[in-house]
């Protein structure tokens, strides 16, 4: 870990309940990460495990959450304030939007099936009042390897693996220090899924982003991360580096057996 | 290996389309005797096509022709309409690869079961329902009856595609077509469906074709296995011999994936060749 540094993000004691009355679950259970900057830590985990919902927190989609986050030293607020509109930060979400955005997992839903890849990418600049749009969106383009002709093509028009691309653009079009990745890759073939990984490992060194990945496959997560956590209904049972896990020291049984499966 | 109740010879399918038709299995060959064949490729490579072909399931406007598509002793291109709703479910059968989409939302699962039962012989309304409980019970569902009266959304994926297989079974198929069964669940959840099927076919002398996308799955848990790509089988070997595959297609996406045993910093990249699904 980049222990000299202060964290990108920090998280202490995250909590989360939903549904009222008889039906309210916690959902998550005093959740800690430290993530340092330009690191790629990663959350495993079974489905309904809650590793989704911590990105959820994370991005601002839920607000209700219990505990501290900060992201590039800025508090997030949650709880009973958080729920009521226009007490998320200064500006309602709009300084959010520029240090985190999320790439999603299906990118045959994620996408506006009537929008071009050039409308998809100019959205987030005209909200943000961002100028020179074209400088910038073939820039984005170029980043992720796509040819400058695809700005023209709808959805239908691409493959799988282009869509990934498309959605890692409109990511990072509007220069965000964190990435919060949510199964980016298993919606693909395996074949399409080594591109989009080494485009990833290659955007984050050449621009120093933070990257915070869920994958249910831990083969994925070793492969782009430094470090991970593994969660088990709702709460963090092991953290551990990469190396540690591909050595075979992982301690907590439940990781043991994820790891068993992974590698049977 | 036990004489193969499955021929295909030169099976071809092709769709339909305003722009003339487009083939998308190209001459696949293969016999299926008591084992489990796995048919590997990406998406669009022409895998589940295969699949429905065998059970005629194939949209209208797909046109199927091969030279012998025969099922112990049945001819299936000629076979009528009747011929093949008795064989389906019957003798030849398919699970689907996500439980929430092939069950019916808003009927308990074990009516459902029972709807199966009832096709394969008359019983009473108590025998039925205990036929539906032996078989949730083969499945290895602890709480049979409990579960029976279940709908699909209260169940996990693992116990939903439980249920398929025990609607399967209820009747006696010699063949199971299985579509990606374990693609939509958790990996600690996959295993015990794995080991489920296998004891199917070791038990109750099943034939297994295993579609998938994942090579090393299959090449641990089948047989046999067909490597397709571009509608064309491009590689045929058995599953132990993986490792030693000469295809570049089928060395390339044994390696693409990455491992916790072998990590590399950047891993390794299909190079497609168009002579690949030229054949």
């Amino acid at each position: 870990m980049t222990s000299t540094l202060a964290p990108h993000v920090a998280v202490r004691g995250l909590s989360l309940s939903l549904g009222d009355g008889a039906r309210r679950r916690q959902v998550l259970h005093d959740v800690h990460l430290d993530i340092g900057p330009g690191e790629a830590f990663g959350l495993v985990g079974e489905s309904g495990s809650g590793k989704t919902t911590v990105l959820r927190c994370l991005a601002g989609q839920y607000r209700h959450w219990q505990g501290q986050v900060q992201i590039a030293g800025q508090a997030l607020v949650g709880g009973p304030q958080g729920r009521r509109p226009g007490a998320w930060w200064s500006s309602p979400d709009l300084t959010l939007a520029r240090t985190v955005q999320m790439v999603h997992q299906d990118p045959y839903a994620s996408l506006h099936p009537r929008h071009t890849v050039y409308t998809a990418l100019a959205e987030p600049l005209r909200v943000h009042r961002m100028d020179a749009l074209d400088a910038r969106i073939d820039r984005v383009l170029a980043q992720v390897g796509l040819p400058l002709a695809f700005r023209h093509r709808y959805p239908h028009q691409l493959s799988g693996g282009q869509r990934q691309r498309v959605a890692i653009a409109r990511a990072l079009i509007l220069q965000p220090g964190l990435l919060l990745l949510d199964e980016p890759t298993s919606a693909l073939d395996v074949s399409v899924q080594a591109e989009v990984l080494n485009l990833l490992a290659d955007l984050r060194r050449e621009q120093g982003l933070t990257y915070l990945l869920v994958s249910h496959d831990l083969g994925v997560v070793a492969h782009l991360c430094d470090r991970l956590a593994v969660m088990q209904q709702g709460a963090i049972v092991e953290t551990l580096s990469s190396d540690a896990l591909c050595a075979g020291a992982a301690r907590h049984p439940y990781t043991r057996t994820l790891v068993a499966s992974a590698d049977a | 290996m036990t004489a193969s109740l499955l021929q295909v010879d030169q099976l071809d399918v092709a769709y339909r389309g305003p722009a003339g038709a487009v083939p998308v299995v190209k001459g696949v060959s293969f016999t299926l005797g008591q084992e489990k064949l796995a048919v590997v490729g990406e998406s669009g490579s022409g895998k589940t096509t295969v699949g429905r072909a065998l059970l005629r399931l194939l949209p209208r406007h797909a046109q199927v022709s091969a030279r012998t598509l025969r099922f112990d002793g049945v001819d299936l291109l000629a076979a009528s309409d009747r011929q093949m709703g008795q064989l389906r479910g019957q003798r030849l059968s398919m699970i689907m690869q996500d439980p929430r989409y092939s069950l019916n939302p808003v009927m308990p699962v074990g009516a459902q079961i029972g709807e199966a039962v009832l096709r394969a012989e008359a019983l009473g309304r108590a025998a039925c329902q205990e036929r539906v409980e032996q078989l949730l019970a083969r499945v290895h569902i602890r709480e049979p009856g409990r579960v029976a009266r279940q709908y699909a959304h209260q169940l996990s994926g693992g116990m939903g595609q439980r249920v398929m297989i025990a609607m399967m079974l209820a009747q006696k198929p010699r063949l199971l077509v299985a579509d990606e069964p374990t693609s939509a669940l958790d990996v600690s959840v996959r295993q015990e469906v794995l080991d489920l099927l296998d004891e199917l076919v070791a038990e109750q002398g099943l034939m297994l074709l295993f579609i998938s996308h994942d090579l090393n799955l299959v090449g641990r848990f089948c047989d046999r296995v067909l490597v397709m790509y571009g509608g064309r089988v491009v590689e045929a070997l058995p599953a132990a011999e993986l490792a030693h595959a000469d295809h570049p297609y089928t060395r390339a996406l044994l390696s693409a994936a990455p491992s916790l045993k072998h990590r590399r910093r950047t891993l390794p990249v299909l190079q497609r060749d168009p002579a690949w699904s030229a054949g």
